[in-house]
C-alpha cells in the first residue's frame, strides 16, 4: 500500500498475484525465484503456477496428482502416446513438448528387407551401442548411452499444426554397416541464459 | 471521448445516458478525487462494473480505501488510455481465471505504461488491479514483474526486489539439491 518506504515489498503481495506472475515466468524461473525466499517458494510451488506450465490439451488424466509433481514426472518419464509408437515428454525449463519418433515410425528405405535392416528389440536399459559408427559426423554420447547426432534444426513459426519433414540420407556410395536407430527425437533448442 | 458508438441502441437508453455522467468519480483512500470513463471503468473492472450496475456510484467521489492516490491516478489513466485506443474484443473478458485464460501478450502502450513505473508504483498498481478486478491490467503487470524476474538467478532477484534472503544455509542448499537442473549455471 502506500507509503511503504522506499523497501520493493513484492513478497507482500498476496500469494495468488504472486503464482500468477510467476506463472508467466518458465519452470527454470519458478525455481529459481523459490530459492530466493519463503513467501516466493509457496507460490511457486503452487499447482496453479505448475498447471500453466503444463502444455495444453493432451495428458489430462491423472489430475490427483499436484501439479509440480506431474509436471516433474513428466520431465523424467516419458508417456507412450495413443499411436504406441511415439513417445512425449516435457523439457524441464522451459516446459515444451519433446517428442521421440521410434525407428518404427520412421519411414526407411528397404527397412522390411532383412538383407538390409534388420528389427531388433531394444532391452530397457539400452545398451546396444555397440556397431554404430563412429568418426562419423561426431556423434555425441547420450546420458541414456545412446549417441545422438544432431540432424537440423527448424522454427515453428506455423503455430500447433504446422508440418515438418527430417531426412537422414547417405551422401556417399560407399557401403555402411552397423548403424542402429533408435529413432528422431524432437526437442526445443536450450537457449543461452543472459 | 468515444462513448457515444453504441448509437444503434434504442432511444430510451440514449435519454437515461444523457440523464447521468459519462464519467465515474473515484476517491483515493488518501481523499483524493478522479474522473474516469465510465464505459471504460465498467468494461475493464468487475468490480466497478458491478458498483456501477448496482447504481452504489457516489456523485460526489466513490471511495475506495484500499487503494492508494497514485495507484489510483495509475487505474484512471489506464483506463482512460485503454478507452482511446482500439479495444479489440479478445482482451476483455468478464472475470478472473488465472488458470484458464490464455495470456495476451501487452501491446504498445500497455508496455510503455508500466515501464515508466517504479517498483513501488508498480506493486501497488498490481495490488489495485487485483481489488478492482481488473483482468487485462492484472495481466499486463505481472507481465513486467515476470519479466523481471526471467533469467536471473536467486541472488540477482532478490537484489531485483530488494528481498531479504531468509533461509538458512541448509535449507538453501536443500532446494538446490533437490532442483539441481535449475541452478547449473549459477
Amino acid at each position: 500500500m502506500e507509503a511503504s518506504s522506499g523497501t520493493c515489498e513484492i513478497a507482500q503481495l498476496p500469494e495468488e498475484i504472486l503464482s500468477a506472475l510467476l506463472a508467466l515466468t518458465t519452470p527454470r524461473d519458478a525455481c529459481r525465484a523459490a530459492a530466493a525466499c519463503r513467501d516466493f517458494r509457496g507460490a511457486a510451488d503452487s499447482d496453479a503456477v505448475w498447471s500453466r506450465f503444463m502444455p495444453r490439451g493432451e495428458l489430462s488424466g491423472s489430475p490427483a496428482s499436484s501439479g509440480k509433481g506431474r509436471f516433474l514426472r513428466l520431465c523424467d518419464r516419458p508417456v507412450l502416446l495413443a499411436d504406441g509408437l511415439t513417445s512425449m515428454w516435457l523439457d524441464r525449463e522451459g516446459g515444451a513438448k519433446c517428442y521421440m519418433l521410434s525407428a518404427r515410425q520412421l519411414n526407411i528405405a528397404w527397412g522390411d528387407t532383412p538383407h538390409y535392416w534388420s528389427w531388433i528389440p531394444i532391452q530397457g536399459s539400452r545398451g546396444g551401442r555397440d556397431g554404430i559408427p563412429q568418426n562419423v559426423l561426431l556423434p555425441r554420447e547420450r546420458a541414456d548411452g545412446w549417441m545422438e547426432v544432431e540432424m537440423g534444426e527448424f522454427q515453428n513459426d506455423e503455430g500447433e499444426d504446422g508440418e515438418v519433414s527430417i531426412k537422414l540420407m547417405e551422401t556417399s556410395a560407399t557401403v555402411k554397416s552397423g548403424l542402429i536407430v533408435q529413432g528422431i527425437e524432437i526437442r526445443p533448442k536450450k537457449l543461452l541464459s543472459l | 471521448m468515444e462513448v457515444d458508438k453504441g448509437k444503434g441502441e434504442a432511444e430510451e437508453t440514449r435519454k437515461v445516458a444523457e440523464a447521468d455522467r459519462d464519467t465515474v468519480t473515484l476517491k483515493s483512500s488518501d481523499g483524493k478525487l478522479f474522473e474516469v470513463s465510465k464505459e471504460a471503468a465498467a468494461r475493464l473492472s468487475t468490480v466497478l462494473a458491478g458498483m456501477i450496475a448496482g447504481g452504489s456510484i457516489d456523485d460526489n467521489g466513490t471511495d475506495l480505501k484500499q487503494i492508494g492516490s497514485e495507484a489510483l491516478e495509475n487505474v484512471v489513466d489506464y483506463c482512460n488510455k485503454h478507452a482511446n485506443s482500439i479495444p479489440s474484443a479478445a482482451l476483455i473478458s468478464s472475470s478472473i481465471s488465472f488458470n484458464t485464460a490464455p495470456f495476451k501478450e501487452p501491446e504498445e502502450w500497455e508496455r510503455k505504461f508500466v515501464d515508466r513505473l517504479s517498483h513501488d508504483a508498480l506493486f501497488d498498481l498490481v495490488e489495485a488491479a487485483n481489488f478492482l478486478g481488473m483482468e487485462r491490467l492484472l495481466d499486463v503487470t505481472c507481465h513486467k514483474i515476470s519479466e523481471m524476474m526471467k533469467g536471473k538467478s536467486p541472488d540477482q532477484i532478490r537484489e531485483v526486489f530488494n528481498i531479504k534472503n531468509d533461509y538458512t544455509k541448509e535449507e538453501l542448499e536443500e532446494i538446490r539439491q533437490e532442483l539441481a537442473w535449475a541452478f547449473y549455471d549459477d
